[in-house]
């Protein structure tokens, strides 16, 4: 049976698409904005998710429908802009705006821990009253200052970069091993290109390849390697590294060069 | 490869190979992995030489002030071999970080003397695990012939002994290539690595394991001899 003869896919999957590259960032974001893009990165990441821990290369066709439906139309023929706008997203790292009802995760359980084992005793209650006194004015300022800027601080960046790794590292439904298969993801990498290299995409266009030219992920590749080289820290940016240095590899071979570097 | 700030993204991921302990082994994989296919590119190989770094704070062994940024990847690669070599022993990143090397090697220009040093001491490491072992087995088998006599059998070593012995082998044979490799590519760029090499010939006269210490003395000769060598003299410093 041919894959794109399938069921058309799970519609939700496909809205979640469509939010993430139709509500592309053109600024200062509300924090509706900011939180649907926040949540389709995370529906999307946990779809694409649901066998990377099998031993085979890949389920069967029709075992893992959601995230099956990331890889056939209509959602193949978005990629190029899914990674586009996934990208942009890591490489602009928006802070929550003000006001954003983000989830704060729980005290981690060794306060919890103090916390519960000091209450049985009066000491307990004056040693924990005493440390919250001396330590609010710094938990204060920490709030105050708090600009949401820096690479942990975005959210949405970090959920961006894991969709993406997610995508790229999942092999496509079907899969065998040692039979080419296509990927759109890797395709939509392969095909990267400059947001600032203005001149191509009208050479291309007066060439009679706009379609083609229009359709490759274009992404500032200047601001790519800043937000790459300061992130290393993190290895899904290092994986993220990785991954462009293979795609590159793979465009221009033999004779192969980063161009994107 | 046509970006003039490879400092900015090597020196971060560099200082990251430094504080290898404190990463996880994947991390320093992958880290390993993308300098093994930056070092594929002749064009970064050479442009890296060419950039010089005022002072690198984060290193902490020694003052490197105004190197070469090609001299600390070199640096920083051989420092990450040499760890790897006491605590960690790794075959997969011992062969990637050699790898490493091995693609720079030809390109390689005015190689500090510092990190000309630490070459020549990566491979006194390697000769030293390797005279280990060998005088290992030699004293085993002159135990048993003791014990048996002459018609004792020889003495066959244990699988892990004939395994450490075959790795060591190769990476012996991986820095002398690379060695071999720079000497032969970029030999006038390079005079003290040269002198770091002429400084320490004992190590190949001193080693019978070292099969390839005839090429290499002859090779550190005719570079004694080369004219354009002794005209310029070597530094020595690092």
């Amino acid at each position: 049976m041919d894959y794109d003869e399938a069921a058309p896919g799970d519609p939700i999957i496909v809205a979640y698409t469509a939010a993430l590259v139709d509500t592309a960032s053109g600024g200062e974001d509300s924090w509706q904005l900011h939180l649907l893009r926040l949540e389709c990165l995370k529906a999307l990441t946990v779809a694409g998710s649901t066998q990377l821990y099998l031993s085979a290369p890949s389920a069967a066709i029709g075992i893992h429908p959601l995230m099956e439906t990331l890889f056939i139309s209509p959602v193949k023929e978005r990629a190029p802009a899914l990674v586009g706008a996934i990208l942009r997203a890591f490489i602009a790292r928006p802070a929550p705006p003000r006001g954003t009802p983000l989830f704060t995760p729980p005290p981690a359980p060794a306060q919890a821990s103090a916390a519960t084992s000091s209450s049985a005793s009066i000491v307990g209650y004056v040693s924990s009253a005493t440390v919250s006194l001396f330590t609010a004015p710094y938990r204060a300022a920490q709030w105050m200052l708090s600009t949401g800027s820096g690479p942990s601080s975005s959210p949405l960046a970090d959920a961006a970069l894991l969709l993406l790794l997610t995508l790229l590292h999942q092999p496509a439904p079907g899969a065998q091993p040692a039979v080419p298969s296509v990927h759109p993801f890797r395709q939509a990498l392969v095909a990267l290109r400059d947001a600032a290299d203005v001149k191509d995409e009208a050479e291309e266009a007066e060439g009679g390849h706009a379609v083609a030219a229009s359709a490759a992920a274009r992404v500032p590749y200047s601001a790519l390697y800043t937000t790459l080289s300061q992130t290393l820290t993190d290895e899904k940016s290092t994986l993220l590294l990785y991954s462009l240095l293979q795609a590159s590899r793979r465009s221009l071979d033999p004779g192969w060069s980063p161009s994107w570097l | 490869m046509c970006r003039t700030d490879l400092d900015l993204l090597l020196l971060p991921l560099l200082e990251l190979l430094y504080n290898m302990p404190q990463r996880t082994n994947s991390h320093v994989y992958m880290l390993l992995i993308v300098l093994l296919i930056l070092s594929q590119d002749r064009s970064f190989a050479q442009n890296i030489h060419r950039m010089q770094i005022p002072h690198v704070a984060w290193y902490k062994e020694r003052l490197l002030h105004n190197i070469s940024l090609g001299s600390l990847l070199v640096i920083i690669l051989l420092r990450t071999a040499q760890y790897n070599l006491s605590k960690m022993h790794d075959v997969y990143l011992q062969t990637n970080t050699l790898a490493a090397l091995a693609n720079l090697a030809p390109h390689m220009s005015g190689l500090s003397g510092y990190a000309a040093q630490r070459m020549i001491q990566l491979l006194d490491v390697i000769l030293r695990k390797i005279t280990r072992i060998t005088r290992g087995l030699e004293a085993k088998a002159a135990a048993q012939q003791q014990q048996e006599g002459a018609g004792a059998a020889p003495v066959q070593p244990s699988q892990q002994q004939a395994l450490e012995l075959q790795v060591f082998s190769d990476f012996l044979r991986i820095v002398l290539e690379i060695l071999n490799s720079a000497l032969t590519s970029a030999l006038p760029a390079n005079p003290d690595l040269v002198y770091a090499l002429l400084h320490r010939q004992e190590l190949f006269e001193a080693s019978p394991r070292c099969r390839h210490r005839s090429n290499w003395l002859w090779r550190a000769s005719v570079a004694w001899e080369a004219p354009p060598l002794q005209s310029c003299g070597s530094t020595g410093a690092p």
